[in-house]
């Protein structure tokens, strides 16, 4: 088994009264794709944001590499949210920049790379990702498929240790889906990161990940191997599986 | 404290302390938002495209509003101002009315709301877009502080640009006093200006001046705030939270830029 890079340790997570995780405990391994799977609403992505650091828990830690994030200094916070990307569910581009902007901003704000190795690394990504042509198109001027390769191209840029990816799939149709999919387990094996994936996209997920959480009523019910989750006699799987 | 709640009496205080702890607790947030935001405009690395173009939208793009309403606020002075003084034989001092009451007074506020109306509620509306759309979160997630990014230069370029069309707010302003006072009304051109030129003094100029300073933090620390925190309003996500946010913004900074003329004028005389 790999190095267990992220563990979340009884993570209570609360907006007013709503209770939406309660003592959630669950890790995950380097190098590895973890698939963060459940009902709609259900909290999937609360727990990515607590990863990046958008969320703090109100009782419980998370860690990382044994860390409790809790216990960090702000400089190490910083350095530790360097090695990590986001990949918001609705692409999250700034939609008054280019194409072009829009991955580099990464790099440009954030880096001391020169301009011109900005420009030499943004056209590689680009190339990567089959997004030449359009550095100078708005995000509004390109297809759903379009925008959630140049996120995952802003995502890539800074070749982060950690990739979280919210609902990657959302509004693309079967085949783009399947290429999402197949997009992110051939980068993965690319550039090497460790992946956090929220989906629900059931089977298809499961084809490209080594280990599934699932959340369902604020808890994690199962945490194993894509094989175990298929074998599993849990109720509530059985049905989430089924449907 | 059940005690208490149940206490019929005692439900107006109650009501009172919260909303009271809720308006501390919205000018901390805003004092705090606004002090962050001008701290980031004096660290490196400088971030002078950033502050150019708002400088271009905030500023240049306002000089053709600014120009009419200053030439139209400085016609109706000078006719009403005609019209008061030729009462009393005076109106050899429209000059003095017209320039006192623009340079002082009618310039600087006028200047901030024209500007809310026309920048403010464009920055409200953008930081609040930014945040239904998750765009303020994701530069969190790319270790980019979206307070200096995206609201410290609109602080730095409003403190720039409030003050430069105030001043030419001013000088339009009296150009339009002159237009209906010389040229329509009959006074002598050099009654108008001398007059100006020997009861003007520099105090009332920099007076002007201090407050368009001080309007121009009122107003973008004002509608950034309210852009900003879009999610935390009423209405909440979507439209209808960038709407209100938008509308907040531009009511809220139009109260705090009449409210604080008083005060500056009442420390300043």
């Amino acid at each position: 088994m790999n190095k267990e890079i992220i563990r979340f340790k009884n993570v209570v997570k609360s907006f007013g009264s709503n209770l939406v995780l309660d003592k959630i405990s669950f890790s995950m391994f380097k190098g590895e794709l973890t698939a963060i799977i459940g009902k709609s609403g259900i909290g999937k992505s609360v727990i990515l944001k607590h990863i990046i650091g958008l969320l703090r828990p109100d009782s419980g830690e998370i860690l990382f590499e044994g860390e409790p994030l809790s216990c960090m200094s702000e400089k190490t916070k910083h350095q530790l949210k360097k090695k990590c990307s986001y990949m918001f569910q609705g692409n999250a581009l700034f939609d008054s920049m280019t194409v072009f902007d829009n991955i580099a901003i990464p790099l440009t704000e954030a880096s001391r790379f020169p301009l011109f190795e900005i420009k030499k690394k943004v056209e590689n990504i680009m190339e990567k990702l089959d997004l030449e042509g359009i550095e100078s198109r708005y995000p509004a001027q390109l297809s759903g498929g379009m925008q959630k390769r140049v996120a995952l191209a802003r995502a890539l840029i800074t070749e982060p240790e950690i990739l979280l990816f919210d609902e990657p799939t959302t509004g693309l149709d079967p085949i783009r889906k399947k290429e999402a999919h197949r997009m992110i387990s051939d980068y993965k094996d690319k550039f090497g990161f460790t992946g956090v994936v929220v989906s629900h996209e059931i089977p298809d997920i499961f084809e490209i990940s080594q280990r599934i959480a699932m959340i369902d009523n604020k808890k994690i019910i199962f945490e194993g191997t894509p094989q175990e989750i298929t074998e599993s006699v849990h109720p509530v799987i059985i049905e989430f599986l089924s449907k | 404290m059940k005690r208490i709640k149940n206490n019929i009496t005692a439900v107006p205080f109650i009501f009172l302390g919260e909303k009271t702890l809720k308006i501390i607790k919205k000018l901390g947030r805003v004092v705090i938002l606004f002090a962050k935001g001008l701290f980031f405009g004096f660290i490196p690395p400088f971030q002078f495209s950033k502050i150019i173009d708002q400088i271009y939208f905030i500023g240049a793009k306002s000089m053709l509003l600014i120009c009419l309403v200053g030439s139209f606020t400085g016609m109706v002075l000078g006719l009403q101002g005609y019209y008061t003084l030729v009462k009393f034989g005076a109106e050899g001092m429209l000059g003095t009315a017209v320039a006192l009451s623009i340079i002082r007074e009618l310039g600087p506020v006028l200047t901030a709301l024209m500007i809310t109306g026309r920048a403010g509620s464009a920055m409200a509306a953008e930081l609040g877009i930014m945040r239904n759309s998750e765009q303020i979160d994701a530069l969190k997630t790319m270790n980019i502080d979206p307070v200096r990014f995206l609201i410290s230069p609109k602080i730095i370029a409003s403190i720039i640009s409030f003050p430069l069309l105030t001043a030419v707010f001013d000088v339009i302003g009296i150009l339009g006093g002159f237009i209906t006072g010389s040229l329509l009304l009959g006074i002598d051109t050099g009654t108008y200006f001398s007059s100006i030129e020997l009861n003007l003094v520099i105090s009332d100029i920099s007076e002007g001046l201090i407050k368009s300073i001080i309007f121009a933090s009122l107003v973008t620390a004002i509608c950034c705030y309210y852009g900003y925190y879009t999610h935390k309003t009423r209405a909440g996500f979507g439209a209808k939270g960038v709407s209100q946010s938008t509308t907040s913004a531009v009511v809220t900074s139009s109260v705090f830029i009449m409210a604080g003329d008083y005060v500056v004028t009442s420390f300043l005389l």
